[in-house]
């Protein structure tokens, strides 16, 4: 009987961790759908590409959690890709109280907001070191944006805490496509197959109800036909397969990415009566094209 | 043990012999002599006579024959007694006593007594024997054993009678009607049997005996190695079944040793002194074999029930071994088999095996075994968790035979075949997408299987010569792939043909050359989506790709090493010096060599070595030392020349080892070993490699361990077994290209890539502690358990991200701090084992219940980080497990 309390002891401990409650789980993290502060969600450029000596502007899709509405600025800086990640950038001698636009883009800024809105000119000479071939294919500029607190710069750049400033980048192909990339046309936005009507304000839900999210995009420029140069040199007609990202403000979007034909994801409500948020969706086309839909919702 | 009978002129039974000292052994005895055939002496006329009993003190010795070599009386008795009791004790017959070694010889005392019993007196009518009234066997439960000279007694009466060596006796004179048996005999429990006798009727009798205590400690050595190397670590088979948390698993067991770090998720791989898993090498008798666990990292894919030894090797080997730069495990199968056929069939909760062996032929000199496993786990999961979920099913099977013969003139002869396949696969809902890549949905497979014939003569046509030769065939296989998008195919077809002989030059000389013959072909196949070349650029068009490779290899390593034993007793010293000559040529063809030619790249080097082993004070202390070369072919994805001519070559170790083993008393010793090895030309990545064509590895890193080793254990003699075992070390390696003393660097702000020269290998666990044990229950229940410590790996935590807008993912990043220079928290678990062995006539039933991580901390074994790197989760290692096996024990 002497193994009975040690049994006791046994079955008492049986899977107990040591110091468990002290560690979040896999499963506590933060989802990828759900905008609880100010974030990235998206880049585009516009147009989506551009030839040498050609101009593209810049927008960017930003999320915020609801009931923020922070003041932001940004910096955009650009340069073409190469091996080593990011754009190096050197003022040298230059000035910024009096700097012109041309001279930060020599640099590579190439905005400033609120101020400055971003734009890139690809110099006419970016692909003449590449073969006629690889021009169709083009190369891709490297765009780089910085977002943060408008109230960060008030203590002066040195004293930036850099955990508050939100980066990203995308990349701008500059080619002599014959067919170069638009970005995706969008229709409308659906909930539960009921296209939303364009100017409403928000759309009323139920708590905790689920609901189907769906985005429609244009018959031609939603999904484009595009030629490519293969590697045997045989020119293919390709269509372009685009797929969604989705996110929420609140509540639990059960499909964080979805496939083309499949342009709709799973939304469940939060508990909250009251509860206001905003849902979005970014449609990529896999060729550097961007395009999103916003809508607000409200919990009844 | 004596009746007290009624005055007869007939000697009293002996009493069992009881060992007092064992002879000089190395290891503890494990079982003592026994009776096997019993001589009565005449009883002395004189002391008859007189009235006078008497017990005779013999001190026996006994050789590993179990012959008696010398007898001496301990407490003379005079009267005859002495004369009569040697007479009948040298024309016994004992069995030898054992150890895990197997028979020894032995010193015990001995005594046999002498009884007076009433003489009666013969009447005409009485001169004829009583007629025949039983007739039987005695026979041990489960093993089913008859068992000699099982004393059987009528109670009340006077008739005694004993089994014979076939365990057979006759009982004659009993009273008519229900009389009663009574069965006595050392180790076994007592019985009795109610008969009924019947006037002109011959009762035929199979009684049975229940041993006292029926666990394995059979003299079936795991983990020695006592001729020519110097590492000395056994363990027996019952202790490693019943150590939580191998499953039963002779190999597993490695891990619980010291020099063995702790793999994630308790898995199979090897990690040795500081070594990469691919570093150490696996063998089975002899020949080098792919992999020796099941993808799951649970079990082994050999029965351990077909399993003789197990040879752990951390470092410090001769140059038997070669192309490994870490440690080395060489498994040898059994070649003696049981004699009247033994079936096992065992099951728990991830597969089901069965097990068969015997012995064949005239002096059962041939043997055969079969054993097949199949796991049923990829079969439970989804009942619980249906298949609308990312499911993880993993799926095995292995099956082994074997035959061996022994011939008159000592030779030996057998053949394996053994093979394994296991499928590892991730099955996914149709309904919902795996990332936004389009080419990766669909399932996630792993399919690898494994097939060898491995022949072996063992020849021994001189008293100086034995030869030893294994040749083999195996063919291997890999595929792997993500939906239809991306496969990837392997195969090979190797022999290894392994020739060794000892020359013994003069007794203290043996000349050892030998060759190992390695050739083959192979071949692959793989086919992707994308090409690597832009599989980094979420915006460049995708194009097919795919490139085979086919070809061959071969290398000749003939080695020779010479055996030293310089004293006298030739056990106590050894040095064996070696020379190790090891080359590799690769043949390859196929588009991967980029214009379709014919590539062959070849190799070589030289692996001089040194051992020795002095027995300080015998048995009781002895010192070791080792030092070597050892290289080591680059991987086959490394050696291919994708696209370009291979430039790889061996990888080099400097390794050196220090230590001593030290006997405290028969059942505890311990052993303590440093050592440190250099490694050099390691394989890495081209860190210029941007296409195909350029050379993607090279001969261009480096690296350390050091560390010391420490196993303190009581061996299995008693109820009690158990050893703890401590690892301190530390490895480290260095790639090549910019870095930062880091003396002189500042780290805080370095981004990663130009990270420190000198950083923690990737098992680097600074602490390695384990300590198992288990006791023997009455009534054959048992208890086990297991506790380890370990250090956690070195990690990189992230501490920024930046969100890439193409590919919606965020880059995570480490701002300052050094390269591995965090480490995850150390791991901490127990496991608990009970089993009870039920015994019956013709089987036994062994249950059991394993409680792995009964209590454990977090222990991570990595981290996962939020989308944008902002959080940080553990993920942790195994979680509690209740494991409930069953196995079964036919004796045929």
């Amino acid at each position: 009987m002497k193994t009975f309390p040690t049994l006791v002891v046994a079955a008492l401990l049986t899977g107990c961790v040591i110091n468990g409650e002290k560690h979040i789980r896999p499963r506590d993290l933060d989802a990828s759908t759900l905008v609880n502060r100010t974030r990235i969600l998206g880049i585009r450029a516009l147009p989506a590409e551009i030839r040498p000596g050609e101009r593209a502007a810049f927008e960017a899709l930003i999320g915020t959690a609801e009931g923020e509405a922070p003041e932001l600025g940004s910096v955009w800086i650009a340069c073409p890709e190469g091996d080593d990640f990011g754009c190096a950038t050197d003022l040298g001698d230059l000035n910024l109280d009096n700097a012109t636009p041309e001279d930060l883009a020599a640099i590579g800024f190439i905005g400033f907001e609120p101020g400055l809105p971003p734009a890139y000119a690809a110099p006419n000479d970016l692909l003449d070191d590449i073969s006629a071939a690889d021009r169709l294919e083009g190369r891709s500029v490297l765009v780089q944006l910085s977002l943060f607190p408008l109230e960060l710069l008030e203590e002066g750049v040195e004293e930036i805490d850099f955990n508050a400033v939100e980066g990203a980048y995308k990349r701008l192909v500059v080619s002599e496509a014959t067919t170069p990339n638009d970005n995706p046309g969008l229709s409308a936005f659906l909930v539960d197959r009921f296209a939303v009507v364009p100017g409403i304000s928000a759309v009323h839900v139920e708590p905790k109800q689920s609901y189907d999210l769906g985005i429609l995009l244009q018959d031609v420029s939603g999904r484009e036909v595009y030629e490519f140069v293969n590697s045997s040199g045989e020119l293919e007609e390709r269509v372009e397969e685009p797929y969604a990202s989705w996110y929420a403000t609140s509540g639990e979007v059960l499909e964080p990415v979805t496939l083309w034909p499949f342009m709709e994801s799973t939304w469940r409500a939060p508990a909250e009566a009251g509860t206001k948020g905003t849902w979005y969706v970014v449609i990529r086309d896999r060729r550097g094209g961007m395009s999103w839909w916003t809508q607000d919702f409200v919990v009844d | 043990m004596w009746f007290l009978l009624p005055m007869m002129a007939q000697p009293a039974p002996a009493q069992e012999p009881a060992p007092e000292e064992p002879a000089p052994a190395e290891l503890p005895i494990v079982q003592g002599p026994q009776i096997v055939e019993y001589v009565e002496a005449p009883y002395p006329a004189e002391a008859q006579e007189l009235g006078i009993e008497a017990v005779v003190t013999l001190q026996i010795e006994l050789s590993a024959e179990g012959e008696v070599e010398a007898l001496e009386v301990v407490t003379p008795q005079g009267h005859g007694f002495d004369e009569a009791a040697v007479d009948a004790v040298l024309q016994m017959v004992f069995s030898p006593a054992q150890t895990a070694q197997g028979p020894v010889p032995v010193v015990f005392e001995f005594e046999y007594g002498f009884e007076l019993r009433p003489v009666v007196p013969l009447t005409p009518e009485e001169d004829v024997p009583p007629p025949l009234q039983m007739d039987g066997v005695v026979l041990q439960m489960a093993t089913r054993t008859p068992l000699a000279g099982v004393s059987i007694a009528v109670v009340d009466s006077d008739i005694v009678t004993t089994t014979d060596e076939d365990g057979r006796f006759e009982i004659r004179g009993a009273p008519l009607g229900e009389v009663v048996l009574r069965l006595l005999h050392t180790g076994h429990a007592t019985e009795e049997k109610r008969v009924e006798v019947s006037a002109g009727e011959v009762a035929e009798l199979k009684l049975w005996l229940r041993a006292e205590a029926y666990r394995d400690n059979e003299v079936v050595a795991v983990y020695e190695r006592v001729k020519d190397e110097v590492t000395r670590r056994t363990i027996t088979i019952e202790e490693v079944r019943r150590v939580p948390g191998t499953f039963g698993d002779p190999i597993k067991v490695i891990q619980t040793l010291p020099g063995a770090a702790r793999t994630p998720f308790g898995t199979g791989f090897l990690i040795i002194r500081g070594a990469d898993p691919e570093d150490s090498g696996v063998y089975i008798d002899g020949i080098r074999v792919p992999i020796i666990y099941h993808l799951t990292g649970t079990t082994s894919v050999l029965s351990p029930d077909l399993i003789d030894s197990v040879d752990y090797l951390p470092g410090g080997y001769s140059v038997k071994y070669g192309r490994t730069m870490g440690g080395t495990v060489d498994i040898t199968t059994k070649d003696t088999f049981s004699e009247d056929g033994k079936l096992v069939w065992g099951t728990d909760i991830l597969d089901s095996q069965v097990y068969y062996e015997t012995s064949l032929g005239k002096n059962k000199r041939h043997g055969v075994a079969v054993g097949a496993r199949r796991s049923y786990i990829d079969q439970i999961i989804p009942l619980f968790l249906g298949d609308s979920e990312f499911v993880l099913k993993p799926r095995y099977w292995d099956y082994q035979l074997k035959w061996a013969s022994k011939f008159d003139d000592g030779n030996k002869l057998s053949s394996f075949v053994y093979g394994s396949d296991d499928l590892l696969q991730v099955s996914t809902p149709d309904d919902v997408a795996q990332g936004s890549d389009q080419d990766t949905q669909g399932a996630l497979q792993l399919r690898y299987s494994s097939h060898r014939w491995i022949g072996r003569w063992q020849a021994r046509p001189t008293d100086a010569l034995r030869i030893d030769l294994t040749p083999s065939i195996g063919l291997d296989g890999v595929t792997s792939g993500v939906g239809d998008a991306f496969t990837i195919k392997s195969d090979q077809l190797v022999s290894q043909v392994r020739g060794e002989m000892g020359i013994t030059l003069r007794p203290e000389i043996e000349l050892v050359p030998g060759v190992d013959l390695i050739s083959g072909f192979w071949n692959f196949d793989l086919r992707s989506a994308v090409s690597f070349e832009i599989a980094d650029d979420p915006l460049a068009e995708r194009e097919p790709v795919g490139f085979d490779g086919r070809g061959s290899f071969w290398s000749v390593d003939p080695f020779v090493r010479l055996n030293l034993r310089p004293l006298a007793d030739s056990d106590r010293w050894l040095i064996s010096p070696g020379l190790r000559y090891v080359n590799y040529a690769l043949i390859t063809g196929g588009t991967v060599t980029g214009d379709g030619s014919r590539d062959t790249a070849f190799t070589q080097s030289l692996d001089p070595r040194i051992l020795t082993r002095l027995s300080v004070i015998e048995d009781k202390f002895a010192v070791k030392a080792a030092t070597g070369l050892y290289h080591q072919p680059p991987q086959p994805q490394e050696a291919l020349g994708i696209g370009t001519e291979s430039t790889v070559g061996f990888e080099q170790a400097w390794s050196t080892s220090l230590g001593w083993e030290h006997r405290l008393s028969q059942a505890l010793h311990y052993d303590v070993d440093v050592f440190y090895r250099k490694l050099d030309r390691l394989v890495v990545q081209n860190p210029d490699f941007t296409a195909f064509g350029d050379p993607a590895f090279f001969n261009g890193g480096d690296g350390r361990a050091y560390g010391l080793e420490v196993i303190a254990r009581h061996d299995p003699v008693g109820r009690f077994f158990g050893w703890v075992s401590y690892t301190l070390s530390r490895a480290t390696r260095r790639d090549p290209g910019e870095c930062v003393d880091e003396e002189a660097g500042d780290p805080e702000n370095r981004l990663l890539g130009t990270g420190p020269c000198w950083f923690p290998f990737g098992f680097d666990q600074t602490h390695i502690f384990s300590a198992q044990g288990g006791y023997d229950l009455p009534h054959d229940f048992g208890v086990s358990a297991q506790v380890q410590y370990v250090t956690g790996n070195p990690s990189t935590a992230f501490n920024a991200g930046v969100y890439d807008a193409d590919s919606d993912f965020y880059q995570g990043f480490r701002i300052g701090g050094l390269n591995a220079g965090d480490r995850l928290p150390p791991f901490f678990q127990t496991s608990l084992r009970f089993d009870k062995l039920w015994t019956f006539k013709r089987w036994q039933l062994d249950t059991y219940v394993d409680l792995l991580n009964t209590v454990r901390g977090v222990n991570p074994e990595f981290t996962l980080y939020n989308y944008d790197f902002t959080e940080a989760a553990y993920v942790r290692g195994l979680p509690f497990i209740p494991n409930i096996g069953i196995e079964a024990k036919f004796h045929l």
